[in-house]
């Protein structure tokens, strides 16, 4: 197996790589931080005008109330959810704002994957560790710098309980990876058509409506909350913002193993396809 | 001038028909990007079902405010498409071959391509500004004078991003990269936009009446004609907001151009 023979050192070295490339755009992802930061503002102010009219808050529970019988009745008072909605800001750029396609459709375009299916690495493998560079560089330069932004404003949720953390970490870590599968299966459908631009037009379409990024999965009306629950995108921002405001357990990150496990299945499989297609065309 | 919209049909035709060799794709990008707009609104109509309203807006109101941003900022990314991507003129020394062409390169930009596709966040914005006035039409919020305003003011307000779209491309004279620049100088604001500017905090509502006037192209004459306050000289306002702010996008364009330096190849 491919993987086996080239050892982890060459995927630590891609993931270095791909950190390093990012840190040259250092000040310019510092002005994008800034408008990281109005977009915040932007979804915090909703939430803050729509549950400042007195007795709001109530109907909003009852609301919550009458959708799930789990969920307490004064769960999303407005004060969670403006730590809410900064928690999911802060997140997105590990969870939504990756490279197109994870740059796979240009490189299919240009005929460069080619190359890059020949080099001693599994190609799979490869882009992911390329990804782990660029979402800790994310991490670091872009979540980071924002959280404190809403820390010195809106004020960020503190957890109170220490073991909370390591579940965040554990929800944050299955985020970004069910995110980096998704990324890629809209890349990699650039094997099989010209543009593949609308792949991922689709995900951050889905990625907006459906992982509770702007409005908890439970206040979506009508059937949604039931299917956005049977899909990846709530892995996304809805549990790891559940685990952070200590509203979930560590149960609540089961549903993200089982799409971690699946993505990685179907990620694989459709590699190998791809791979095939490239052989196919390659004459 | 008649040289000038002669040239411009021609190109614009040849842009279109070179679109419409991948139909499937057009539609496809068309129906997406309606398709992400209504997202967007579907997520604050679920907030607004809830709360009824916010910050005296009901869901209806704030449909104006949605359906005619979106409709200019699609305008704007139909018929200025090279402007928003202009970052690759200068990355790969295409801006050098404008240069040389016996046409000015603003004019030239404008009439290298349109984008039909992005015309669907502009049906959807219609739509919604639509099922928003037939609603507050029944209350008698509305009549049909303010409807033909709101389109009015919609189709001339995507001077707004225009300007804004010009103003982030002619950074990259100096910067080369503007991707990132336009996240702040573009989509933060006509996202702000689609809200009652009410809503923001007094620094946010300053900075998107000043330096990002992405209020001038709706909540300011909506506020007047849906009674949010106000007076009829803001009417008269927006439009002169526009011409001033086009102005000075253009001559800052110009003065970029001036220091344009190339790719030395």
């Amino acid at each position: 197996m491919e993987v086996l023979s080239v050892g982890i050192s060459a995927y630590r070295q891609l993931a270095q790589k791909a950190y390093k490339r990012n840190t040259r755009y250092r000040s310019a992802h510092m002005i994008n931080n800034v408008a990281s930061a109005i977009f915040g503002f932007i979804y915090i102010s909703i939430w803050q005008a729509a549950s400042g009219n007195p007795g709001d808050i109530s109907s909003l529970n009852d609301a919550v109330s009458s959708i799930s019988s789990t969920v307490p009745a004064d769960v999303y008072t407005p004060q969670t959810m403006v730590h809410y909605v900064a928690f999911s800001q802060v997140i997105v750029w590990i969870t939504v704002f990756l490279p197109s396609g994870l740059g796979i459709p240009q490189v299919v375009r240009t005929g460069a994957v080619s190359l890059e299916m020949l080099r001693p690495v599994d190609y799979h493998l490869h882009i992911i560790a390329r990804e782990t560079g660029t979402l800790w560089y994310n991490a670091l330069f872009r979540c980071i710098p924002l959280a404190l932004v809403f820390a010195l404003t809106v004020g960020l949720y503190v957890p109170a309980d220490p073991t909370t953390w390591p579940r965040l970490a554990a929800a944050l870590v299955l985020a970004a990876y069910v995110a980096v599968c998704l990324h890629y299966l809209s890349g990699i459908v650039a094997f099989w058509t010209v543009n593949a631009s609308w792949a991922r037009q689709i995900l951050i379409t889905l990625h907006f409506g459906l992982s509770g990024f702007l409005v908890p999965i439970d206040l979506l009306p009508g059937p949604l909350p039931i299917v956005a629950r049977l899909l990846p995108f709530a892995s996304l921002q809805y549990v790891p913002a559940r685990v952070y405001l200590e509203l979930s357990g560590i149960e609540a990150l089961i549903p993200s193993v089982i799409w971690a496990v699946t993505l990685t299945i179907l990620c694989r499989f459709v590699t190998t396809k791809a791979r095939h297609k490239l052989e196919v065309q390659g004459g | 001038m008649t040289r000038a919209i002669s040239i411009y049909r021609k190109f614009v035709i040849a842009s279109l028909r070179a679109k419409m060799q991948y139909k499937f794709d057009f539609i496809v990008s068309t129906c997406l990007n309606a398709l992400l707009m209504s997202v967007d609104f579907a997520l604050v109509a679920a907030i607004l079902l809830r709360f009824e309203h916010v910050a005296g807006w009901d869901i209806y109101e704030v449909g104006v405010l949605y359906g005619m941003s979106s409709i200019a900022m699609s305008l704007y990314r139909t018929f200025a498409p090279e402007i928003h991507d202009f970052e690759s003129y200068v990355v790969e020394g295409q801006f050098d071959g404008l240069l040389v062409r016996p046409l000015p390169t603003l004019f030239l930009l404008l009439s290298r391509n349109v984008e039909p596709s992005r015309l669907g966040e502009a049906i959807q914005g219609g739509i919604i500004l639509t099922i928003s006035c037939m609603a507050l039409s029944q209350t008698g919020v509305v009549n049909a004078g303010d409807v033909m305003l709101f389109i009015l003011f919609a189709c001339f307000g995507s001077v707004i991003p225009f300007s804004l779209g010009l103003m982030s491309a002619t950074v990259a004279f100096w910067t080369v990269r503007i991707g990132d620049l336009q996240t702040f100088t573009m989509y933060a604001p006509v996202t702000a936009s689609l809200y009652p500017l009410g809503i923001y905090p007094k620094w946010l509502r300053a900075m998107l009446l000043s330096i990002l006037p992405v209020g001038f192209i709706n909540y300011i004459p909506v506020s007047f004609l849906l009674g949010k306050g106000g007076a009829w000289w803001w009417l008269l306002v927006t439009p002169i907001v526009m011409i001033i702010f086009a102005c000075a996008a253009y001559a800052f364009w110009q003065h970029g151009e001036r220091h344009y330096h190339g790719t030395g190849s």
